[in-house]
């Protein structure tokens, strides 16, 4: 791995778990920014995908995308919130054939919205950081 | 060891590889984001190690073991605990639950690696067993008469019976035991205790006539107790 930026000087922000994201990745800031960069792309599709399902209720469909894009955010340093779609996808499981899982949809969705904005934020922050004169 | 990964998060994908790279124990052949691709690819390259996520397009990542011709050693990696139990029945190496340590990477390579070691050192058993019409039929070493090179199949033929499977000489060369076996052209491995008589540039087994490469000729005769 990359150490050149090895410095802890660089805070990332209350909502993110940093101790997690270094168990991860060291002190790698290029490839944390570069996994925030691909998760932000992940869930710019995911939110396309999932519109339509949202519309029809359409519990497998939701539960598939749920799966998928979950452990985006433990990657990126948002492990409770995987917890949350999670908790999503289980309530799929339980009632497949019964009812919409509303509550859990909702505090699902929430975090997905919530985690891309944060993920945007500390990856803007990481650029600067970092130098990178690329943008998404 | 070579490793070859199936997964389609990207994310996921370039974590791993980084993984391996870091640990300098794996070298990745190959990274497939679906069932199919993947599928064609193992069936026709022999690798020691798979990555392996369950959901994915095209197939979980157990069809896929259902619809390989060989085994290599599996890592199963997924976010969702509840398939440990179809891991153990897949016979999988090891788990690995998204997002993982590297640590927890480390620990897996090295259940391999010490697996990989164990089947080094056991002996050759006396029979293999192939995927033929969705079985798995197993055969005796000294039944085989020989191996026919078919494309992207290959037939064993023995006294009885000849059996057709997805596989390739490359992948078998490596895998049959050697003091039995051995490659006469490209197209042929024979077992050398079935051969009933060698010609200029043919050798015959149970009257069918095998052709005999020039590269593989001094090999040959090298082995073969001539009085």
């Amino acid at each position: 791995m990359n150490n050149q930026f090895s410095d802890k000087s660089f805070v990332f922000g209350d909502a993110i778990d940093s101790t997690f994201l270094y168990s991860l990745y060291e002190n790698d800031l290029p490839y944390i920014e570069q996994v925030f960069k691909a998760t932000l792309i992940e869930l710019d599709t995911t939110e396309r995908l999932m519109l339509p399902a949202v519309e029809q209720q359409d519990t497998a469909a939701l539960k598939k995308t749920v799966h998928k894009v979950k452990p985006l955010f433990g990657f990126a340093g948002l492990p409770k919130f995987q917890e949350v779609l999670q908790q999503f996808e289980d309530a799929c499981s339980e009632n497949a054939s019964i009812q919409f899982p509303e509550m859990k949809f909702k505090k699902a969705f929430e975090a997905i919205k919530t985690g891309k904005r944060i993920i945007e934020n500390e990856y803007a922050k990481l650029k600067d950081f970092n130098g990178t004169n690329e943008y998404v | 060891m070579n490793g070859v990964i199936v997964e389609d998060l990207p994310v996921a994908a370039d974590y791993l590889k980084m993984c391996c790279e870091k640990s300098g124990l794996v070298n990745v052949v190959g990274s497939f984001s679906d069932v199919p691709k993947a599928l064609e690819f193992l069936n026709t390259n022999s690798t020691e190690l798979l990555f392996l996520d369950v959901e994915m397009p095209g197939g979980s990542g157990f069809e896929l073991l259902d619809q390989l011709a060989w085994f290599p050693q599996v890592i199963l990696t997924t976010s969702k605990p509840e398939y440990a139990f179809d891991a153990f029945e897949y016979n999988v190496l090891d788990f690995l639950k998204k997002p993982f340590t590297y640590q927890r990477f480390v620990e897996a390579i090295q259940k391999a690696q010490k697996t990989t070691e164990q089947v080094k050192t056991k002996p050759a058993a006396d029979h293999i067993f192939i995927k033929c019409e969705g079985k798995l039929v197993r055969l005796n070493n000294n039944d085989i008469l020989y191996i026919e090179s078919m494309g992207d199949y290959v037939k064993f033929v023995t006294n009885d019976k000849k059996y057709i499977t997805h596989n390739t000489m490359k992948n078998l060369e490596e895998k049959v035991d050697k003091s039995l076996f051995m490659k006469v052209h490209r197209s042929y491995i024979i077992n050398i205790f079935k051969i009933d008589d060698i010609r200029e540039n043919d050798l015959f087994i149970r009257g069918t006539e095998i052709p005999i490469s020039k590269s593989h000729k001094p090999e040959i005769l090298k082995r073969l107790n001539i009085i």
